[in-house]
């Protein structure tokens, strides 16, 4: 599949129904009435003039956006999510020390990770689906839940990394920002795309981190696994070179911190109810 | 709360702190096998802070009167009179695990001024290609050391227990390798609580690789399957084992050897092919106390010496860092590459040779890291022989490799040497200095940095043991 309309391909959900495992109803390649010397419009039938467009035939990749206004205006003890997280800055000039940690995992432990740093490139959610063993089908609002998270977490993680421009000092602009572990030191050659943003924090571990808090809160018994599994999908990217170890701290604690702005949104209360109702 | 809810980052520390009854029981709890999360659960959550939290799930190891203080016991202490010395109740200071962030770890009445170590990173020593061609095989290996000296004089190995501290071993790939089910003890194995395979039924790697290379010159030997390689900290980012998970099942070893005597056997060899990869891996500056890779006051050290105080032989890798072809974790750095436990004085630190007698360029040399005793490796041992095929490569099999299969065939020496010498006649130390004495030299004047004191010779070290005639 493509691109997608945010720019990139960072969630992977795209117009023509999300390329996760399943788009709404089922998966599949999409077929459509194609041929104009057969149109099926020559068979005459009865008209539904009641016809609905239902809850479930939503595209939850799309329907998950309208969290975001809700998320931006909310407040907890009269601050905003930003003053919550409230991150330091990035360690500039990046150290030796930095590269060299990344430089040792990218030679002691990617063979093995590789596997797993490729699945995890995009649509990592899909590791969460797969320790669940549910899909939008089995579990529908579980799914929009994920993508009311992924879209909070990815909008967050865009507004912090803009947090912190010139890090070693205010400049005016043009301004720059964290650089990736490969800008510093190309032979790190990460195996898959360096995605088009600073590397603090990691979007990942915040993305990630922000999944298993929450699916947490429906399946208290798996909170374990879930977290193992968000420092696993975060540590995955630096062994891929793509981060410092400090980024993808700060991805999980930003997530953690800014947890409480999101359950606290109407949207997300209710379609929470619906999906602790699936797991029943 | 995790470690990552650390607001600030945070370094994993080993802290000293006084005894009181919740670390007492909570060593005990190890000690017997238990998780001590729950004996530790309030004590951890009364320390929280925002940017400190104490790891429940490590517990509490007693260290005594202080890492720096060794208790006063020798080899014919094992037993009664160990678990009178030794008994935790004696222990006044212990050592728990935290997360801390670098501000709080900085300010100087951090932890009311007692102590604290880093619990750094430790990975096996596995050499990776190019350096990967086979010179010779097991069958080779064994001419080359004449473990048929060694067998004509009853020398197999039996009533020595050998532990392979590493990544757990695969028996049935052993027996398959090998042609016989070597003899394991799962009753005095431990695996550490995060790892969900049983010993002997691990993975096969790196330590079914270790295991091969002591049972292809001491058949008879008992296996201890200690893979605390695989004991990361429950919930960690990192993916590798820690100082402080070492120090866990060092322990557990410790008991059973010196305390409780659950290990039957008359003798106990350590093989250690693991250690820290790069001086990176230190969170902690050049000079610093708290420093692991060159501190020779690291609580690791008091554990390692209790060990050989009892008797126990404790053999180490010198690591793939040598000039030549250093493995690329080195990341190109080949100077005082000896760090941490295997360059400490009580431990024989073994470099890698193939089987004809030269130095594989992977090797790491001497001197260790400053500020560690500098004349190391000691010995050598042959490496890059086609012997577990627990690696498959594009070609084939791949050869055992790195300084980790020299120092599994080292052990195999001294466990087929203690057979019919056991600690109590001749100790550690002096073990060590035989194996020095008889070595074959190599590389110019003995002992040297690419050598020490030249090729390990099981046979020659026997007869000056007086056990071969």
């Amino acid at each position: 599949m493509g691109g997608n309309w945010f720019g990139g391909n960072w969630f992977g959900g795209n117009w023509f129904g999300g390329n996760w495992a399943s788009g709404p109803g089922g998966g599949g390649s999409p077929v459509f009435a194609m041929r104009a010397d057969r149109p099926l419009a020559e068979i005459a039938i009865t008209r539904d003039y009641t016809a609905k467009f239902r809850d479930p035939e939503w595209d939850p990749d799309l329907r998950a956006l309208a969290i975001m206004p809700e998320f931006m205006a909310q407040t907890i003890g009269g601050k905003q999510w930003q003053a919550a997280v409230a991150l330091p800055p990035p360690t500039y000039p990046v150290t030796a020390k930095m590269i060299d940690e990344v430089l040792v995992l990218a030679v002691a432990e990617r063979p093995e990770a590789l596997g797993e740093i490729v699945e995890e490139n995009q649509n990592f959610q899909l590791r969460w689906l797969q320790l669940l063993n549910i899909t939008a089908t089995t579990h529908p609002q579980t799914f929009l839940l994920m993508k009311i998270m992924a879209r909070v977490g990815e909008f967050a993680m865009i507004q912090l990394k803009l947090q912190h421009p010139n890090p070693a000092g205010a400049a005016p602009p043009p301004y720059w920002y964290q650089p990736r572990p490969s800008q510093v030191c190309p032979t790190l050659y990460p195996p898959v795309a360096v995605p088009g943003h600073p590397a603090y924090p990691a979007g990942h571990a915040l993305i990630g981190t922000l999944t298993s808090e929450c699916l947490a809160d429906i399946l208290p018994q798996y909170k374990e696994p879930l977290r193992a599994l968000a420092a696993r999908v975060a540590m995955n990217r630096v062994i891929a070179g793509l981060h410092y170890r400090e980024d993808i701290d700060a991805g999980a604690r930003a997530a953690v911190a800014l947890k409480p702005f999101l359950t606290a949104c109407p949207f997300y209360a209710a379609t929470f109810k619906l999906a602790r109702d699936e797991w029943k | 709360m995790t470690p990552w809810e650390l607001r600030t980052g945070y370094v994993r520390v080993l802290m000293q702190r006084n005894r009181n009854r919740v670390f007492l029981q909570a060593a005990n709890d190890l000690i017997d096998g238990n998780s001590p999360a729950r004996t530790m659960r309030d004590y951890v959550h009364e320390n929280a802070a925002s940017d400190f939290l104490i790891d429940g799930e490590f517990g509490a190891l007693p260290i005594w009167d202080g890492a720096d203080q060794r208790p006063a016991v020798s080899i014919t202490d094992r037993g009664e009179n160990a678990s009178s010395l030794l008994a935790l109740d004696k222990s006044i200071k212990f050592l728990i695990r935290a997360y801390v962030s670098p501000g709080r770890l900085s300010k100087p009445d951090f932890n009311e001024g007692e102590p604290v170590w880093l619990d750094s990173d430790v990975r096996g020593t596995l050499a990776l290609p190019p350096a990967n061609k086979a010179t010779g095989d097991a069958d080779m290996v064994r001419q080359d050391l004449n473990t048929a000296v060694l067998q004509d004089n009853g020398l197999y190995g039996a009533g020595v227990a050998v532990a392979i501290v590493d990544t757990g071993i695969c028996r049935a790939h052993l027996a398959k390798r090998l042609g016989f089910n070597p003899a394991l003890d799962v009753g005095n194995s431990w695996t550490p609580p995060t790892v969900a395979t049983m010993p002997g039924l691990h993975r096969i790697g790196h330590g079914t690789m270790c295991a091969y290379g002591v049972l292809v010159v001491a058949p008879n030997v008992t296996l201890l399957d200690y893979p605390l390689l695989l004991g990361r900290p429950a919930g960690e980012h990192t993916v590798s084992a820690t100082i402080g998970e070492m120090m866990r099942g060092y322990l557990i070893l410790i008991w059973r050897w010196a305390v409780t005597g659950a290990i039957p056997q008359d003798a106990l060899v350590v093989n250690n092919s693991w250690g820290i990869f790069h001086p990176s891996l230190d969170d902690f500056p050049p000079g610093d106390p708290r420093r692991y890779i060159d501190n020779p006051d690291h609580p690791f050290r008091l554990y390692i010496w209790l060990l050989t105080a009892f008797g126990a032989d404790v053999v180490f890798a010198a690591g793939n860092c040598g000039k030549g072809c250093p493995n690329p974790v080195c990341l190109q750095r080949t100077d005082g590459m000896i760090m941490g436990a295997n360059a400490y004085d009580e431990v024989l630190t073994i470099g890698g040779c193939d089987i004809h007698d030269t130095r594989v360029c992977y090797s790491s040399q001497g001197p260790s890291i400053a500020g560690m005793p500098q004349q190391k490796p000691d010995v050598t041992a042959y490496t890059e022989f086609l012997g577990s095929k627990v690696l498959r490569g594009p070609r084939g099999f791949e050869p055992d490799t790195g300084t980790s299969a020299a120092c599994a065939v080292a052990s195999g020496c001294i466990a087929a040497l203690r057979t019919a010498r056991p600690p109590t006649a001749t100790d550690p130390a002096s073990m060590i200095t035989v194996l020095q004495a008889t070595a074959l030299p190599l590389g110019g004047a003995v002992p040297n940095h690419d050598y020490g004191y030249g090729i390990v010779r099981p046979v020659a070290a026997g007869r000056s043991l007086g056990i071969i005639p």
